[in-house]
């Protein structure tokens, strides 16, 4: 049955292969103001609230500008200063330890729990779910773990105690406060939802394919899992590199920065100059961290191949 | 060469995978099933969706285990043999080919599994891209993300035959292409299998796609096998109702009729039954095909036509309306003209008798001897 009577006794073929008579493809000036009605609203705020505060910090940044008295341009003496200043050398290194230990911790070992979870009894995997989607307010469970961690009468110190390791000093300990500040966000595998919804989108053929080629279990997730899983893992690359190089309300409200600067990430950092009221000086921070963060982004999207056969 | 033998399969899913808003899935998906593939044979396996299709394949591939019964390969007893040792290659509907891999990667991907040598995975890859026609070897070079649906469908087929398996399944493998392409792959799936004389099992829901690949056809339902044999055997001799109206396009009208004395009434409408219909007394539904009436006849019951579909193509047209308040569709000339009744009578020996409740044939006019 190719084809189909339609009243009129023309065939479906017939009518699609008719020429449509094509309307001019251009708006009426109507419909044109329209379209700037619905944009300006989103527009002006991103204006105002975006691209406002970040020129307005660029220019701030060759000031020195302080609560009262006159604005002078200072030119790149910010910089210079800056760039001398060892807290700030200090408030790098730990952020950067920061970014990269997030990154293998939450980052990598979520897409292996990701993985081994699939293989579970629906039912387990549907009750892990539920716990991870629980609505928790982030600061209010960061003032939780703070309480966790305390040293005297905390919950981790008596699991510590329970499992017979040494105790522990959490947030006081100057060598592992930072892993302390990311221990949390491995139990909240945020990402790890992502990759589990990412790997319940791949069809079961691929995996009954590969079984009947007499694949194993690492060949699957080696062939098929994580190519899959592929452009999921960019995109969370990307904002986990973000993210972390900007880490700002844990070390803030946990540790404080401390002990001593063990914890002060360069967010922190410039908060406090911001609170110190040297505005010309924490913008200035502002624009180091916005521009090492662009680069290392282009650079990573650059040596990442979209396609890897191409 | 592989003839396949399954023997009483149950195979029933873990309810708690299947949780449903009115509550558990119960049914089995396959209910005791006795099924035999003969070695070289093109068996199609046919019927609505989850009627336990699917699943008969897996448990034959080895990637469902029977909650009981036999699969038996040539003898063998294969129930609990991991699918990679039963020498299957089972095409997808989705193509499932690996996706960091190009055409080529995707072929030796057998050969990588089970280490055998270059040598032999060249070969065997030469051979294949022979067999499946002069332009596939530009399709090794390319990752499946740039194919067409029809050239993954090819890379499917290919990465199968390249291994030299035993038993071919393939799981509704052209249903995801365009109808002119389906067309094609079709022939092409049929000009291949010819050529093997590979044991096959060829699931899909659409019957046309059943009748031309397969040599016999297997009709299910809710995991049970109807009926299995020819086209013909289902269209003339179908087991049940079920099978009656589920092969046949248009379907087969099925309408309630009363028997008396070699006499049949339909509404007030009666007709002498021809004598080698030997019937009891009483209420029953007369199933009669498109082609099974007579147009315009002086001793017809009226038939309200709803509208005719006209096939210019074949040089035919379906009258379709109702035959006391059944669903009736019948063949005409292309060029029937429209009107709002007409008159109509079943030709008696080709229609078909079933029980007036439940699905049991009474009386089926058989395979017709053409010769």
């Amino acid at each position: 049955m190719a084809e189909r009577t339609i009243p009129g006794g023309q065939t479906e073929e017939a009518i699609q292969a008719a020429p449509v008579e094509s309307a001019p493809l251009r708006l009426s000036r109507r419909s044109r103001i329209e379209k700037w009605m619905f944009i300006i609203p989103a527009a002006l705020f991103q204006l105002v609230w975006g691209w406002f505060p970040l020129v307005f910090a660029f220019a701030l940044s060759f000031t020195d500008a302080r609560v009262r008295g006159p604005i002078s341009f200072i030119g790149l003496q910010s910089y210079t200063r800056m760039w001398g200043d060892p807290l700030l050398g200090e408030a790098f290194r730990v952020t950067f330890i920061y970014a990269a230990m997030s990154i293998v911790l939450t980052f990598v070992i979520p897409i292996l729990v990701a993985v081994l979870l699939m293989e579970m009894p629906p039912r387990v995997m549907r009750w892990m779910m539920l716990l991870w989607f629980l609505p928790l307010s982030g600061i209010a469970s960061t003032i939780l773990w703070k309480y966790m961690y305390n040293p005297e009468y905390g919950l981790m110190q008596g699991i510590v105690r329970l499992l017979g390791l040494p105790e522990q000093r959490f947030l006081n300990d100057p060598n592992l406060v930072l892993f302390w500040l990311i221990f949390p966000g491995i139990l909240l595998f945020g990402p790890g939802l992502i990759y589990m919804a990412a790997l319940q989108g791949i069809p079961s053929s691929y995996y009954e394919a590969a079984e009947v080629e007499g694949a194993g279990f690492w060949r699957k997730i080696w062939t098929i899992s994580l190519p899959r899983l592929r452009p999921v893992i960019s995109m969370m690359l990307t904002f986990a590199i973000i993210g972390s190089l900007q880490e700002f309300y844990w070390p803030q409200i946990m540790s404080g920065g401390g002990p001593g600067s063990a914890s002060r990430t360069v967010v922190m950092y410039l908060y406090n100059l911001w609170g110190n009221l040297r505005f010309g000086d924490s913008t200035t921070v502002a624009i180091f961290l916005f521009a090492i963060i662009m680069v290392i982004t282009v650079i990573y999207r650059t040596f990442y191949k979209e396609d890897p056969d191409a | 060469m592989t003839q396949i033998e399954l023997r009483n399969i149950v195979k029933q899913y873990d309810s708690q995978d299947q949780v449903t808003l009115t509550g558990y899935k119960g049914e089995p998906a396959l209910n005791r099933i006795n099924l035999t593939i003969n070695d070289g044979e093109t068996l199609s396996v046919v019927g609505p969706s989850g009627c336990g299709k699917s699943t008969l394949l897996k448990v034959i591939a080895g990637l469902e285990y029977p909650n009981s019964g036999q699969v038996i390969y040539s003898g063998h007893d294969f129930t609990e043999i991991k699918p990679q040792d039963r020498g299957v290659g089972m095409v997808f509907q989705d193509y499932a080919l690996y996706p960091t891999r190009k055409g080529r990667g995707n072929l030796s991907y057998f050969f990588e599994v089970h280490q055998r040598t270059e040598e032999e995975e060249q070969a065997r890859i030469k051979a294949t891209a022979d067999l499946m026609g002069v332009d596939f070897d530009l399709l090794l070079g390319q990752i499946p993300d740039t194919l067409s649906g029809g050239q993954k469908q090819r890379v499917a087929i290919a990465r199968c035959i390249v291994r030299d398996p035993n038993i071919f399944l393939m799981d509704e493998p052209i249903v995801n292409l365009d109808a002119k392409l389906r067309e094609r792959t079709r022939i092409e799936i049929k000009k291949l299998l010819r050529q093997f004389g590979i044991t096959t099992i060829y699931v899909t829901h659409d019957q046309q796609e059943a009748i031309f690949m397969g040599d016999r056809i297997v009709v299910m339902r809710k995991g049970n096998i109807e009926q299995v044999g020819t086209f013909d055997d289902l269209y003339y001799s179908p087991a049940n109702l079920f099978v009656a109206q589920f092969i046949g396009t248009p379907p087969i009208a099925v309408i309630p009729a009363v028997i008396e004395n070699g006499q049949i009434a339909i509404e007030t409408t009666r007709w002498m039954l021809p004598p080698d219909i030997a019937l009891p007394n009483g209420a029953v539904r007369v199933g009669v095909r498109p082609e099974g009436w007579r147009l315009d006849t002086d001793d017809g019951i009226s038939m309200a036509v709803r509208h005719i579909e006209r096939i210019p193509t074949e040089r035919a047209a379906f009258v379709i309306g109702a035959v006391a308040g059944a669903h009736t569709s019948i063949v005409a000339p292309v060029d029937y003209p429209m009107r709002e009744v007409t008159r109509v009578t079943p030709d008696w020996e080709q229609a078909l008798f079933f029980e007036a409740e439940g699905e049991t044939v009474l009386h089926t006019p058989g395979v017709p001897d053409l010769f």
